[in-house]
């Protein structure tokens, strides 16, 4: 009896262990992992993101799937939830990692979590020395600046923030005349970690080689609800280019006050954080005028289909940039799962991990979804051309693009 | 701070700013000083009255559209009604427990409740943050150099005329005189004929009506609802309550107005960067000094 319960520990440990020779190529799929906020604060990003990946997936999987080896195979999300929590986010990379046996890890977000994620991953390609985890890993959107340059296995496709705001910077100049400004101030939010790094990283720089001085500078944190005291400031610097390195929850606050105390610099730009529909709703009127880079703005012909189908499973007639790329990562995958020339099978997943980070490093002139090419740079960020939209008569418009020039100056 | 032209002007204009936007903490400070003043507890459930009345005022103004008036009283109706729930799951079943014991209780109770509210907000709403009605965002009084938020006027009136309330329930009911004898020790409010149980469930409501009322102030002023509130109200509601004297009603609504005018004092004069330490330094300084706070009685029961 005893013989018969130790074979029959024995043989359900076997089928255990088994278990994963079931699973790849030979069930048909091909494994990806994820992880967003999809609750706590963060979720507000997380959701619209997940949001985008499954409608991408859906529509890979409807048209087949792809194509690995000779086979077409079923796209297969492990979705999983780190609420933005640094600590959550590292088990959940371990767990995808090791137990969930995915290909390539996708997420988060927060810069903070990626952050930390990725500072499981090796540092130094083929070191031996380096027994950091080995798997590519990318996020749509942890804007910080430098995050991708963690490991060589991390990637981005959100471009590259300073990018951004160099350009942006350049064509308000242009659209000044060319002049150059005389009273530029700038507002930090100063306890976000990606605000702090696009102020210091990116605009101080930008600043700088122009040998532009801010005549004044503030700070407030995202969660405040009261800047009369800044604005006062903002207010006598008579700004005629003011900087918002911050969220829109503190832009609104920050823009309602500027109305109440009647500051209206001429223009005003801010980053990636403005991005939101919430920056109308809770600003109105206040808010218009200002600028802000993004990668796909949602009125765009390119991304109509995915906005349709977007706003009919949220009800929100606005579509963030973030959810277009969380969706273009998946085609991103499928291609590089295509053209990798993996095996998708257990006993090749390491070396299938390292074709398909080799296939992302020197990704080059991929035409994604909206017909843009995009190329990944040395640093692990794609860089791709980007778009300038201002909030106008209480909708987003577009301010500047690429091939149509100024649209709403 | 630049010491300009403007300086004085500003000095005084943050100071007025500072004392408004005290006036809310001073409500959310009052829920936990009445609690703590008649049980010796930190109700850390309060800021879900605040939470809860914040809420309640985005659906009644926001979603409803309900007038002003009504959609105040129904973030009264709910901060009443969560108080009344923390007193009958948090306090009357476990009362003669350890006094920590009520205390952890009502730590659960704001953390599930925050949950729920996040799940029912976010069922409701795919945002973090929905425009609190306030029609009088933009409105305000200009007296030469100096601004008044009208906004900021209506929530400081709201706020004396609830505390006038409260001083004539407290000092001139039966109802006040009860939490008094309660106040005083339990059983010799007992004794005196006070039924205990119902005092101490009048407080709790009193105290939801405050949380409540502060809910829908801070909606109101900011121009925005989250569900986060409630864990900033209990930080700002209790370092208000130990900075005014810990179940003193006039130390809450003095530290409330403290604390309003030190945050803006010191991110004008000193940092922004560095308000909230700056502000938790001086209140560490104070109680260094004067442990019992600005209004409270010293007792020393420690060797």
């Amino acid at each position: 009896m005893k013989h018969v319960k130790t074979l029959t520990f024995a043989a359900g440990v076997s089928a255990l262990l088994a278990a994963p020779a079931m699973a790849f190529q030979d069930e048909g799929t091909v494994r990806l992992g994820s992880t967003e906020p999809l609750t706590g604060p963060g979720a507000v990003y997380g959701q619209p993101t997940i949001i985008g990946k499954k409608i991408a997936i859906e529509e890979i999987n409807a048209a087949g799937g792809i194509m690995i080896d000779g086979k077409k195979v079923k796209l297969d999300l492990f979705s999983e939830d780190d609420q933005a929590k640094p600590d959550q986010g590292v088990s959940i990379f371990r767990k995808l990692e090791s137990s969930d046996d995915v290909l390539a890890i996708t997420g988060t977000i927060y810069s903070r979590v990626s952050e930390t994620m990725w500072g499981l991953l090796q540092k130094k390609l083929d070191d031996p020395n380096d027994t950091g985890l080995q798997v590519p890993a990318m996020s749509f959107l942890s804007m910080k600046a430098g995050v991708a340059s963690i490991s060589p296995w991390a990637f981005r496709n959100a471009g590259v923030e300073c990018d951004q705001h160099e350009q942006l910077i350049d064509l308000v100049q242009e659209a000044n005349g060319g002049a150059e400004f005389q009273s530029v101030v700038a507002a930090l939010e100063s306890n976000e970690a990606h605000s702090a790094a696009a102020w210091r990283v990116c605009y101080q720089g930008s600043l700088k080689k122009r040998n532009w001085d801010t005549k004044e500078y503030v700070e407030w944190f995202e969660q405040d609800t009261d800047f009369s005291v800044q604005v006062r400031r903002i207010r006598r610097a008579k700004p005629d280019l003011f900087i918002l390195s911050s969220h829109y929850q503190a832009n609104v606050g920050a823009m309602l006050e500027m109305a109440r105390q009647g500051v209206t610099p001429k223009y005003m730009i801010s980053h990636i954080g403005a991005d939101a529909v919430e920056m109308i709703d809770l600003g109105g009127k206040a808010v218009e005028g200002v600028v802000f880079p993004s990668t796909a703005f949602f009125a765009d012909p390119g991304v109509k289909s995915l906005l349709d189908e977007y706003s009919k499973r949220t009800g929100e007639w606005y579509m963030p940039a973030f959810t277009y790329l969380a969706y273009e990562g998946m085609y991103l995958m499928k291609h590089v799962f295509e053209t990798a020339g993996i095996k998708n099978q257990p006993d090749t997943l390491a070396e299938d991990r390292r074709k398909v980070r080799d296939a992302l490093a020197s990704l080059k002139d991929w035409p994604n979804p909206m017909g843009l090419k995009l190329t990944m740079g040395a640093t692990g960020d794609i860089s791709r051309p980007y778009v300038y939209v201002t909030i106008k008569d209480g909708t987003f418009k577009l301010w500047w693009h690429p091939t149509k020039g100024y649209m709403n100056p | 701070m630049q010491f300009d032209e403007f300086f004085f002007i500003d000095l005084i204009q943050t100071g007025i700013d500072g004392a408004m936007l005290g006036s809310v903490y001073a409500l959310m400070a009052i829920g936990f000083a009445l609690i703590w003043g008649l049980l010796g507890i930190l109700n850390l459930a309060h800021g879900q009255t605040v939470a809860f009345g914040m809420f309640a005022g985005l659906v009644s103004a926001g979603h409803l559209k309900l007038p002003i008036p009504i959609s105040f009283a129904c973030a009264v109706v709910t901060g009443v009604l969560v108080a009344l729930l923390v007193e009958r799951i948090c306090y009357r079943p476990i009362r003669r427990a350890h006094e920590l014991v009520p205390m952890i209780a009502t730590l659960g109770f704001w953390i599930t409740t925050e949950e729920i509210l996040q799940k029912i907000y976010f069922h409701m709403y795919f945002k973090d943050f929905m425009p609190f009605p306030n029609p009088f965002t933009m409105t305000r009084f200009t007296f030469g150099e100096f601004v008044i938020r009208f906004d900021y006027v209506v929530t400081m009136s709201v706020a004396v005329v609830l505390v006038a309330a409260l001083y004539f329930v407290i000092y001139r009911s039966r109802l006040g005189m009860a939490l008094r004898m309660v106040a005083a020790g339990h059983d010799i409010a007992h004794l005196m004929g006070v039924n205990v149980l119902k005092t101490l469930r009048s407080a709790f409501m009193i105290a939801g009506a405050f949380g409540g009322a502060a809910g829908y102030l801070l909606g109101y002023v900011a121009n925005m609802a989250n569900p986060y509130a409630g864990s900033m109200a209990t930080v700002k509601g209790l370092f208000t309550m130990i900075l005014g004297g810990a179940g003193s009603i006039p130390g809450a609504i003095v530290g409330g107005i403290v604390l309003g005018f030190t945050e803006l004092e010191s991110a004008y004069l000193f940092s922004f960067a560095y308000r909230d330490a700056i502000a938790m330094g001086l209140l560490f300084l104070l109680l260094v000094f004067r442990p019992q706070g600005l209004f409270g009685t010293r007792v020393e029961d420690k060797i």
